[in-house]
């Protein structure tokens, strides 16, 4: 079990043990579920993740098509919609992926936040799919769908809900080096 | 006593008359002498004291006066004024050497760099390859690449403490405000269990 805690000798094991403060959430319980903004700036940490990437990797597209021949900066809508097409698509690629493979994104780890299934284990591919739609359908009414992480007691929005996920503080973990 | 006796000054009706020998008369002259001399001393102290009392006595008055004591006003300024100035020509003759000495540092540092022989050795230093031998040396050891890299990492890692610190803080404030709004009691600590598996306990599981 993630982050459950040995019960001492000695202890009435009926009585809850006395939780360590998680490292760099001082007097936060390690297991308690993870508020919006937490969850909000580990959000908008992955977008400017991605961002910051594509930016990356299209200056490198227009240098390498300089070379060959002459680059206009004029685009057409077409252009535009195909841009955000591949900005979406790697943006999904990115957050399921993650989810999957790490049980969180760069920007939830910096934050010290992980998405789990309600059962406690990794988010698979197919519920990955599931909660990025319930994102987009929990966005479209003015983000409505994200206030039930307010005061849910599991602080579940409706993307969690659907997907069967929560998202959780979790204790970093830094390697000690040799 | 003996010498009186000697002299032949105190006599009694019993005592024998004294004989007037040469030791006898010398002896008592020699003592007459010292009682003199004697005399004479106390006599020249007493005068001496008698001249001194009212001299001091007249040096105090003097003093007393509102001319000695403007004498006194003066002499006592005049010290004043030649200690002031021995303090400032100390501390003048320190300010004096201070920049003697900074002066000096500073045309031997300035015709040291702007010598030939300087940039002579400076362009042979740059030019040698084991002066770069020693910079990539320094730069790819093991020692220093450790410190960067644990410097770049132990910032990262403050930062993100802090940031964690901050939104669980937001979270908590953000939660209280939507709970008062829509009038739902504050959370409550979540009761944990012993998971009867593993004998830890943990938040419970569904």
């Amino acid at each position: 079990m993630t982050g459950a805690l040995p019960v001492r000798e000695g202890s009435d094991p009926r009585e809850p043990a006395r939780r360590p403060a998680a490292a760099g959430v001082q007097g936060s319980d390690p297991n308690a579920f993870a508020g919006i903004v937490s969850r909000g700036c580990a959000l908008a940490l992955d977008v400017l993740i991605v961002q910051a990437s594509l930016f990356a990797v299209g200056a490198v597209i227009a240098l390498i098509a300089e070379a060959f021949g002459e680059v206009s900066i004029d685009v057409s809508a077409f252009e535009v919609a195909l841009g955000a097409i591949v900005w979406i698509f790697v943006f999904d690629v990115y957050l399921i992926g993650f989810w999957w493979l790490a049980g969180q994104t760069p920007g939830m780890r910096l934050l010290g936040v992980a998405v789990t299934t309600t059962e406690g284990a990794k988010v698979t591919p197919k519920r990955g799919i599931v909660r990025l739609v319930g994102m987009v359908l929990a966005a479209i009414p003015l983000f409505a769908g994200y206030l039930p992480i307010l005061y849910n007691e599991e602080r579940q929005g409706f993307h969690d809900k659907l997907a069967r996920t929560v998202v959780r503080y979790r204790k970093p973990t830094r390697k000690k080096r040799a | 006593m003996n010498f009186m006796r000697r002299c032949g000054r105190l006599t009694s009706p019993d005592t024998p008359p004294p004989r007037y020998t040469a030791t006898n008369v010398i002896v008592g002259a020699v003592g007459l002498g010292a009682r003199v001399m004697a005399s004479a001393a106390l006599g020249a102290t007493a005068a001496a004291r008698a001249v001194a009392q009212p001299a001091g006595a007249v040096i105090r008055g003097g003093l007393a006066t509102p001319p000695g004591q403007a004498v006194q006003a003066e002499t006592q300024a005049l010290l004043e004024t030649l200690d002031a100035a021995g303090r400032r020509d100390i501390t003048r003759a320190r300010a004096e050497i201070d920049r003697a000495v900074d002066s000096a540092i500073d045309r031997f540092t300035t015709d040291a760099i702007s010598s030939e022989r300087t940039s002579r050795v400076l362009e042979r230093t740059l030019e040698s390859d084991d002066l770069w031998r020693i910079v990539d040396r320094i730069a790819n050891s093991p020692e220093v690449l450790d410190a960067i890299a644990s410097a770049t990492v132990g910032l990262t890692g403050v930062v993100a403490d802090e940031a964690r610190r901050r939104t669980v803080t937001a979270d908590e404030f953000a939660e209280r405000i939507a709970r008062r709004i829509l009038r739902r009691a504050p959370r409550e600590p979540r009761p944990l269990v012993l998971d009867p598996v593993s004998e830890e306990i943990g938040p419970p599981q569904p």
